[in-house]
């Protein structure tokens, strides 16, 4: 397992490399830097845009830019935001967690939701239950996240003033604090991950429920109850963990939409400001983030299989 | 019972008064909805208006902009003077001191604010505040405790201006040297306001600075980050803010009749751009004729809310202290459609085959008009439809910002939205000759022109100066290398109980010579 691991850190080696290059490619070939924005737009004046090219470096050609990118990322050095001059280093550590914490706890509320109802749902195939959950996953999965995100705001924050409606909440303020914040959040990007797994929950416990070693274990006498949490769950579940941790991975690089409603500061607002403004560094280091995050989940889940199903090795 | 009666309605009177009581002497706290916060090092704050803004409350600049006539008022400096053309004293004002309590001067030991602060601000300003035009400073000498004495290389008629002296804010080099990069989230001035607490991205917390010169009605100040512009609308409407520092236009109607008020001061210029090197515009009878086409009060009237922008007669804004000139630009402009079409024939082009296009040797009158999104979309839409109705071929071509802005300077177009930030100085940027392909995009190059805007640009006499900034810019609209649009403000919301609220220009002032904001909830 160890030698595993290894390899795959190893292995992601080149691949964010080339996300660092392939990044700085697309961002060089886009026409337009930040300082020519400000300039045509006489936000700054050509004496300054003048000191703002040469300061970072954006005269330079292509290559040696990026040779200096890559040496400071070497060195530790994440360098510094053309718009903001703030520290990109700080700013990363400053959001990141904020927007671990969304995915996860959306994530978490995905899984609370779509787990039991795609199984009710495969259970009782063609019943009630199973129409009422299909046409609320299809729901779920239609309704934008800007639009369910306004709505909540305007009924839970307006309306019934129950709930905040902007900010991260903090633990020094109390438990309440730190959950009312996170709630609304994290229900508008969970919905429509709960309906989308859900509905996978449901087609891959359907497609496991007609195995043959089910239909054994169901001969053998066992209780339906083991039959469907021992043997059936088990197996069917490992699609819905790979579409999990995707889906995840999406998450860990940000939800711009209900960051900027719910004024949550994570890193896709960083990230969709940067682009916006053209802020070369921040959205680099911003990519490379992200890849690392997916690197990280993809072998995560990896690792999750063995857990799950002793079958799988990678010894 | 009576008795009785007579002693529920003393101890209810009792209540009432008690509440009262607690209401007139509550927290006066401000929240402000921001879009963002990112790095409030007072010589580092860029364009970026909420870090000014906080940046500003926690210092003192030598002097602000009028809230009215926009002209610098005493703040730190009590009064100047321009010895000659080339030097300026500065008079401080005495008894100021910086912040304590903090990691720069413990309680009870900060010091007292000198023309040796002053001098040191403008010089790490000139090293580090890469935003700042303040080349123009060659030198800056304490002439004693409380006077400095700035010379220039060169007459500098907008030294007081925003983005020059005006804009440096002055600091301690203590905290410099003591804070280091923490300067970004803790700077210690000798504002009306001390900095508690910054989280980039997240919230700014400020508390009165019990120490300051005038007294603030407020406690506490908050600057809240909520960057989606729907969600700061509904945080004011449900009390959780009480100022909305950039809200949409399109809500102002609607925010009006619930009892918020509007409060605006700067914005930006917006009107149709020519090229006037690109064929056909560079005819001026092409140019003038598609001026006289447009009924531009009708135009601008339908694209943003009356009370949220103002008709441009030409490129100087009101905000901006000299140039604005409507009145005298008036007569330039024009709505004749008959005439446009007369001067189209002038120009050669009129519908020779009847098809309904104007053509010239056969071909017919076909341009962009190139723009990058939001309203000007709805603008150029507009404008196509009435020249389309005129027989000319005009389309919008909608653009990525970078990609307009290249377009713009590499001089690839004809037709284009003129956008601008409408600064001080924007009609030498927009216009000097000597600025193409840097930042005049309309590549026109008149010597008249020229020479009245680097004249204005050596005269410190205001006066003198509008005068020139003035017959400058009646000439530019006069080759109509523009046709002006209008002004659109800032939009700035304010909940009905805050008072003596002025939106910041330059700097967010809540307590001045000129007002001193307060709650009356």
């Amino acid at each position: 397992m160890l030698t595993y691991l290894v390899r795959r850190v190893l292995i992601a080696i080149p691949v964010l490399l080339g996300i660092t290059f392939i990044t700085f490619a697309l961002l060089h070939l886009t026409p337009g830097d930040p300082v020519r924005i400000m300039l045509a737009t006489e936000q700054v004046t050509p004496e300054v845009a003048e000191r703002l090219t040469e300061f970072y470096s954006l005269d330079k050609p292509w290559y040696v830019q990026y040779g200096r990118y890559l040496g400071n990322l070497l060195r530790g050095d994440l360098g510094v935001s053309i718009t903001s001059r703030a520290d990109i280093a700080a700013s990363i550590a400053n959001r990141l967690p904020n927007t671990i914490l969304l995915a996860v706890s959306s994530m978490i509320l995905a899984l609370l939701i779509a787990l039991p109802v795609g199984i009710i749902s495969a259970t009782h195939r063609n019943s009630i239950a199973d129409y009422v959950s299909l046409t609320a996953s299809m729901i779920g999965v239609s309704m934008p996240s800007f639009w369910l995100g306004l709505l909540l705001l305007l009924q839970f924050g307006l309306a019934w003033k129950i709930l905040p409606i902007w900010g991260v909440g903090r633990l020094s303020n109390g438990l309440w604090d730190f959950i009312s914040h996170l709630i609304l959040p994290s229900v508008t990007m969970g919905t429509g991950l709960a309906a989308l797994l859900a509905r996978l929950t449901r087609a891959s416990v359907l497609e496991v429920l007609t195995q043959d070693y089910i239909r054994t274990a169901r001969a053998k006498g066992l209780k339906e109850r083991i039959v469907l949490y021992r043997h059936a769950l088990r197996n069917a579940i490992i699609p819905v963990i790979t579409a999990a941790g995707l889906q995840l991975g999406y998450l860990l690089g940000g939800a711009v939409i209900v960051e900027s409603i719910f004024s949550w500061p994570g890193l896709g607002r960083l990230t969709i400001q940067a682009i916006q403004k053209r802020d070369l560094p921040v959205i680099q280091i911003s990519t490379l983030v992200f890849a690392i995050a997916f690197v990280l989940v993809t072998l995560l889940v990896d690792v999750l299989y063995t857990f799950i199903d002793p079958r799988i090795r990678y010894d | 019972m009576k008795a009785q009666r007579l002693i529920c309605l003393f101890a209810v009177a009792l209540l009432s008064l008690a509440l009262v009581g607690v209401a007139v002497t509550g927290q006066q706290v401000l929240k402000l909805a921001v879009g963002d916060l990112e790095n409030v090092d007072p010589m580092d704050l860029g364009g970026r208006n909420p870090d000014v803004s906080v940046a500003s409350l926690v210092c003192d600049n030598l002097v602000f902009l009028g809230k009215d006539d926009f002209l610098p008022k005493p703040e730190l400096a009590v009064s100047w003077e321009a010895v000659d053309d080339y030097t300026w004293v500065f008079h401080l004002r005495e008894g100021v001191m910086f912040q304590d309590g903090n990691a720069v001067f413990p309680e009870g030991q900060a010091r007292e604010v000198t023309a040796d602060d002053v001098v040191y601000s403008i010089g790490r300003a000139k090293e580090v505040a890469v935003y700042l035009v303040l080349s123009e400073i060659e030198s800056a000498t304490a002439l004693d405790r409380y006077t400095v004495e700035i010379k220039t290389a060169q007459p500098a008629p907008f030294l007081l201006d925003v983005h020059h002296l005006a804009s440096v804010m002055i600091i301690p080099h203590e905290a410099v040297e003591i804070l280091g990069d923490d300067l970004k989230i803790s700077p210690i001035g000798s504002g009306p306001f001390e900095i508690q607490e910054f989280v980039p991205g997240e919230r700014a917390v400020l508390t009165r600075n019990e120490d300051y010169w005038l007294t603030p009605n407020l406690d506490e100040v908050q600057f809240i980050v909520i960057p989606d512009p729907a969600a700061a609308i509904i945080a004011l409407e449900a009390g959780e803010v009480d100022i909305v520092t950039y809200g949409p236009a399109d809500e102002g109607p609607r925010l009006l009749d619930l009892g918020f008020s509007v409060s605006g001061r700067g914005g930006s210029y917006r009107g149709v751009g020519f090229n006037v090197t690109t064929p056909p515009f560079d005819d001026y009878r092409v140019r003038r004729a598609i001026s006289l086409a447009l009924d531009v009060d009708s135009i601008w009237k339908a694209v943003i809310p009356e009370d949220f922008g103002e008709r441009a007669y030409g490129q100087v804004p009101p905000w901006v202290p000299m140039g604005y000139d409507s009145e005298g630009l008036m007569d330039l402009d024009g709505y004749d459609q008959a005439a446009a079409l007369d001067l189209f024939a002038q120009a050669g082009w009129s519908d020779s085959d009847g098809d309904g296009w104007l053509d010239k040797d056969g071909e017919k009158l076909s341009f962009e008009m190139k723009c990058f999104g939001g309203a000007q979309v709805r603008v150029f839409t507009i404008i196509a439809t009435v020249l389309q109705q005129l027989g000319i071929d005009a389309t919008v071509l909608q653009q990525d910002v970078g990609v307009w802005v290249d377009d713009l300077l590499a001089g690839n177009t004809g037709m284009f939205f003129d956008f601008s930030y409408a600064g001080t100085t924007g009609l030498y940027s927009m216009f000097h000759g000597s600025l193409i392909t840097q930042s005049n995009t309309h590549f026109y190059d008149n010597p008249t022109v020229n020479a009245l805007l680097d004249e204005a640009n050596m005269t410190v006499n205001y006066a003198a100066r509008s005068t020139l900034w003035k017959a400058a810019q009646r000439l530019i609209v006069k080759d109509q290398a523009i046709i002006p649009l209008y002004f659109e403000v800032v939009t700035t919301y304010v909940a009905p109980y805050v008072k003596d609220f002025v939106s910041e220009w330059g700097t967010l002032e809540l307590v001045s010579s000129e007002n001193n904001v307060y709650i009356d909830k």
